[in-house]
């Protein structure tokens, strides 16, 4: 009688099969915040900020949270990696286990190389602060363990969002390099979608807001990485959980989605060329969106400095050569080289439709709101709202933000309201000139950001209301030349100075 | 027995398998032949569900061979290994998915084939690959065991003890097995059936001793030179003339008796092997 063996749990073999990863991952998170706290400390670095008098909060997750978010879109293309291999196709689908089941298996195991060791590292990090931290430091920023499981909470049910673009990449396409391009499209579009409203809504030449909609804040909740980041940074603990939990839901539809794809999956396309229905449009899109957002973002006339990274002109064409090379690449192997001009040319046609529709709807957006400034007969109102470059104004918000170390400084808040003809006159001289000088500022985009990202350029928020009080007009600008400098200064100084503008923050002096 | 009624498969608009019927017989060994192309590997993913198919049943005894799927084992041209795993880490991977899978019987084949299992796969060589795979699959104890060209690339010696192993397998535990391959003098001598898949479907699946009876290669020496017309109208798969001496295949004994009317003063029955039987055959076909 031979002895014959049970069933071993398949995840002792994927312990073994991706140990070099597992080990990989856990040293990644392990540094990323139980020892960058450790060495925090050695270094004082939790000391009193130098701007704001406050402590860094220790228990900002920030650096785990990235980490976490890099590992999770490279984590899909290690454990399911076997997909873009036939002999590995022939083997996984021809054993006696379901697809699905073995799908699920493997992303969970990918997803347990992650949330194992980020747990662990939260624990660790727990322990350090509370250990370790100055007296003065655990006062004013208490961390605790309900804090602690609301964190993990999050991060764990967040981290499954995280997985999901690379996921679905992997099942849409037949070849590692498709893959990785589809990975990155996907893990952008949030971005690219918050990029075309914000372009149309708030950001150009002179950012007024269509409607509500469209600002940083409003749009915010579609870019689910940063919405990690946001909630993990700041002082009160954790942030954002009503969209963490809207996406959760979104993950898991995803889910379901990708394990039919999963299921339904063609080995014999296995390193074809073959796409799903969507590739090329989706591809073509987003490439082509990041593109025109950049050419636009560049404008000398987008007077509102923010930092965007589709704004970096070197970013953009990089993007663009690189994208305009894989596009030809993939045409001649997908339609064969006597084809390639009227594909090209087809192609072209269509994104050249949508430029000039593109073009035509910003050129509507500058010449009926960007430029135009009011006469004085409409305004019964002027607001003046002045902060430094680092203050994050939301046009017709009413939330104050202000942010704290290590991600920024604080910054002072003046308002003043004007009513008088005369007055009202000069708000809109002002605003007229701060136009005229930037329309005719030779300055490139790049210059502009350097410029205020490193000169701390104060800026101005100017509101006008009618008899009503309905808002007419809402702009915000930097202001870098002298006489409009000394005429805010005369405007603004008339306004008090409001020490209790914050609840949670008082600055010593102002 | 493994039934295959009706099977269509296609790859986007290319027409692989179509109305594909046919019945392997347990513990039998069956050589899959046919020309490239002819859709022999795409029938043994289909049935080991590596390509779901678009129409049609594949079952055995009556029940979804989904509901088989422990007892049947695949083994790709392309031999699978974890990368750096050596053959006995890959125990590790089937034995979490075959419960049947037998380390003792495992240990008695690394015996059996000379085989080094402490060698990370990848540094081994093309036949020690295939070596290592066979070994695993036969430890995964299979009942049904599709062979995709798993006997090429080994050696004359390993070719044998690998015959033999499975020779014995089948007396003593029934199993059914299915080698697809081109090489047909291979598996003249191990198989006990052929089945030839051409033009989308299975033509035909007999027994060796049904193909020898069935095909017929005999000389006739004629007096003087022989006329082509004389066969152009007889049931023949196949005739060469060279002067006196005519060459002739047909398949069944129809033939024989009208042969003899062209008065040969000489009938010498010869002796045909599978790829005779194949080449054959396929021009027959493809003739039709």
């Amino acid at each position: 009688m031979s002895n014959v063996s049970k069933k071993k749990p398949y995840i002792l073999h994927l312990l073994r099969q991706y140990r070099a990863f597992v080990l990989l991952f856990a040293v990644i998170l392990l540094v990323s915040h139980p020892l960058i706290l450790f060495f925090q400390k050695r270094s004082e670095l939790m000391s009193q900020s130098y701007y704001t008098g406050m402590y860094f909060p220790p228990f900002s997750l920030a650096a785990l949270t990235i980490a976490v978010i890099g590992l999770c879109i490279v984590m899909p293309f290690i454990v399911l990696g076997f997909i873009y291999n036939k002999s590995s196709m022939d083997a996984y689908f021809s054993m006696p286990i379901k697809r699905v089941t073995l799908f699920l298996k493997h992303l969970g195991f990918g997803w347990l190389m992650i949330l194992v060791p980020m747990l662990v590292s939260l624990v660790l990090g727990f322990v350090i602060y509370q250990k370790m931290s100055i007296p003065i430091v655990l006062a004013s920023s208490p961390y605790s363990f309900l804090l602690l499981l609301k964190q993990a909470g999050l991060l764990s049910i967040g981290s499954l969002i995280m997985i999901m673009p690379s996921t679905l990449a992997i099942l849409c396409t037949t070849n590692l390099f498709n893959g990785m391009i589809y990975a990155v499209v996907l893990n952008v579009f949030p971005y690219l979608i918050r990029s075309v409203w914000n372009l149309f809504a708030q950001n150009f030449l002179g950012y007024t807001r269509l409607e509500r909609v469209g600002t940083e804040r409003e749009l915010g909740w579609l870019e689910f990485h940063s919405l990690y980041i946001e909630a993990f940074h700041g002082t009160e603990g954790v942030a954002n959980v009503i969209e963490i939990l809207l996406w959760f839901v979104v993950a898991v539809a995803l889910l379901v989605l990708v394990c039919r794809l999963f299921a339904t999956h063609h080995v014999e396309r296995t390193n074809s060329n073959y796409m799903v229905k969507g590739f090329y449009p989706v591809v073509i899109t987003s490439f082509g969106i990041i593109a025109l957002v950049g050419v636009l973002g560049a404008s000398r006339e987008t007077s509102r400095f923010r930092w965007d990274v589709f704004t970096e002109e070197m970013f953009i064409y990089t993007f663009a050569v690189g994208f305009i090379v894989y596009f030809v690449v993939q045409i001649v192997r997908r339609q064969g080289l006597p084809k390639i001009l009227p594909v090209i040319l087809s192609y072209v046609a269509i994104f050249a439709a949508a430029s000039i529709l593109c073009w035509t709807l910003s050129g509507t957006v500058r010449d009926n709101r960007g430029r135009q400034v009011l006469s004085s007969n409409q305004v019964a109102k002027a607001r003046l709202i002045s902060a430094a470059a680092t203050y994050d104004y939301v046009e017709g918000s009413s939330k104050k933000y202000i942010y704290y170390e290590p991600w920024d400084m604080t910054s002072l808040w003046v308002e003043q309201e004007f009513r008088s003809k005369e007055e009202i006159e000069q708000v809109l001289t002002l605003q007229q000139n701060l136009i005229t000088y930037w329309i005719d500022s030779e300055q490139t985009k790049g210059e502009a950001m350097e410029f205020y990202a490193y000169s701390n350029v104060p800026s101005v928020q100017i509101i006008y209301e009618d008899a009503e009080g309905n808002v007419l007009q809402a702009r915000l600008y930097y202001i870098t030349t002298e006489p409009e400098m000394e005429l805010a200064t005369e405007l603004l100084g008339r306004a008090p100075y409001k020490p209790d503008a914050y609840s949670d923050f008082k600055p010593e002096s102002p | 027995m493994l039934n295959i009624v009706n099977l269509n498969k296609s790859f986007d608009q290319f027409r692989v398998l179509r109305d594909l019927n046919w019945s392997i017989p347990e513990g039998q060994i069956i050589g899959l032949i046919g020309s490239n192309g002819a859709g022999k590997s795409t029938l043994l993913r289909c049935i080991s569900n590596v390509y779901s198919y678009d129409s049609g049943t594949i079952e055995i005894n009556g029940k979804d061979v989904q509901e088989h799927r422990e007892k049947m084992f695949f083994v790709s041209d392309e031999p699978f290994y974890v990368n750096r795993f050596t053959t006995r880490e890959m125990t590790g991977f089937y034995q979490s998915m075959y419960p049947d899978f037998d380390d003792r019987d495992y240990l008695r084949l690394v015996e059996l084939f000379h085989f080094d299992q402490t060698k990370p796969i990848h540094m081994l060589s093309k036949g020690l690959k295939r070596q290592s795979m066979l070994i695993l699959a036969l430890s995964c104890q299979p009942e049904y065991l599709l062979l995709d060209e798993s006997f090429d690339g080994l050696d004359p010696m390993m070719r044998l003890t690998l015959k033999r192993e499975l020779i014995r397998r089948v007396e003593e535990n029934g199993i059914s097995v299915v080698i697809s391959s081109h090489n047909i003098r291979e598996l003249e001598d191990i198989c006990d059936g052929m089945a030839l898949i051409e033009n989308h479907s299975i033509q035909f699946t007999k027994t060796l001793e049904e193909l020898s009876n069935s095909y017929h290669k005999v000389q006739l020496g004629y007096r003087e030179a022989a006329n082509p017309a004389w066969f152009a109208d007889l049931p023949l798969l196949k005739f060469e003339v060279n002067n006196k001496i005519v060459t002739v295949f047909y398949k069944g004994d129809e033939a024989t008796a009208l042969l003899e009317q062209t008065k040969p003063v000489l009938i010498n029955p010869l002796p045909l092997s599978m790829e005779e039987i194949f080449v054959v055959e396929m021009e027959a076909i493809h003739y039709e």
